[in-house]
């Protein structure tokens, strides 16, 4: 992921600007709330169906193309992102893309963390302590 | 591990950056009406809109222009002050989310393991919550 963000003739850098992304992982960082979208699902960040388990997508919402960052939580508000797409890359949802996406979060956690399993929660509050509303979980 | 390397200036960010808290003030502002039993159909009158209108806007910035901001402030009878910081002199790059921590807090810290043939290939991203 860091080659794909530091590159600016990356797909996601071309077509959708590294500022939209910053600003993005800005929000994250230094603690901005983080709001659902209104109509109770995600609106910055969402966990995504299993399997494979606690896939986690940052969302990244305008301009169009969107962006997806990938990644999984190690402890609460600890969030290692593994890769990134455009949501054009992506398709529909259980589309091939899509599904490769995930195992490829999955696939890369393995590799970079062989002993340590992703956090497991129920709720939001497991993942993301606080400044940020409760949605529902897949 | 690579830490964000952030430039001086990149296109969008700005733009980004601000909408982005333009929106989360007008959200947590209209939670506060919202307390006092202000609707989004009170809202969407208020405005001269439809109601779906009102919900789109205050889901997400997504198509949020300034007009947007300025219109669902005053609606909600809400004045907007505006301060810039100024950042010249402020921390970059590795930024230390743990600056708050007690020592209880550090001693919990999750540390990674140990694998420097991967260095370098992830993020990690801390959100600043003070966990």
């Amino acid at each position: 992921m860091a080659a794909k963000f530091d590159d600016p003739s990356s797909a996601v850098n071309l077509l959708v600007g590294r500022g939209y992304i910053e600003a993005a992982l800005t929000a994250w960082t230094v603690g901005d709330y983080l709001y659902d979208n209104g109509r109770g699902g995600a609106g910055f960040i969402k966990r995504l169906e299993p399997p494979p388990p606690e896939i986690w997508e940052i969302r990244i919402t305008y301009p169009s193309p969107f962006v997806r960052i990938f990644g999984r939580f190690a402890e609460p508000d600890t969030f290692i992102a593994t890769d990134m797409h455009t949501r054009e890359f992506l398709g529909p949802k259980g589309s091939v893309a899509w599904n490769q996406a995930c195992q490829a979060c999955d696939a890369e956690w393995h590799r970079l963390f062989p002993s340590d399993p992703p956090l497991q929660g129920s709720i939001v509050a497991d993942y993301i302590t606080e400044n940020c509303d409760e949605f529902p979980l897949p | 591990m690579s830490s964000l390397s952030l430039s001086t200036f990149t296109p969008n960010y700005g733009f980004a950056r601000t909408r982005d808290l333009a929106f989360a003030a007008v959200r947590n502002f209209w939670k506060l009406r919202q307390a006092e039993g202000m609707t989004q159909a009170d809202l969407a009158e208020r405005l001269g809109r439809d109601k779906a209108w009102v919900s789109r806007k205050l889901s997400g910035p997504t198509n949020w222009t300034l007009r947007t901001f300025g219109d669902l402030v005053d609606a909600m009878d809400g004045e907007v002050e505006i301060t810039i910081a100024d950042i010249r002199n402020a921390p970059s790059g590795n930024y230390d989310a743990y600056a708050d921590y007690g020592e209880k807090q550090l001693e919990k810290r999750w540390q990674p393991p140990q694998n420097t043939s991967n260095q370098g290939s992830v993020f990690f991203f801390q959100g600043a919550s003070g966990a």
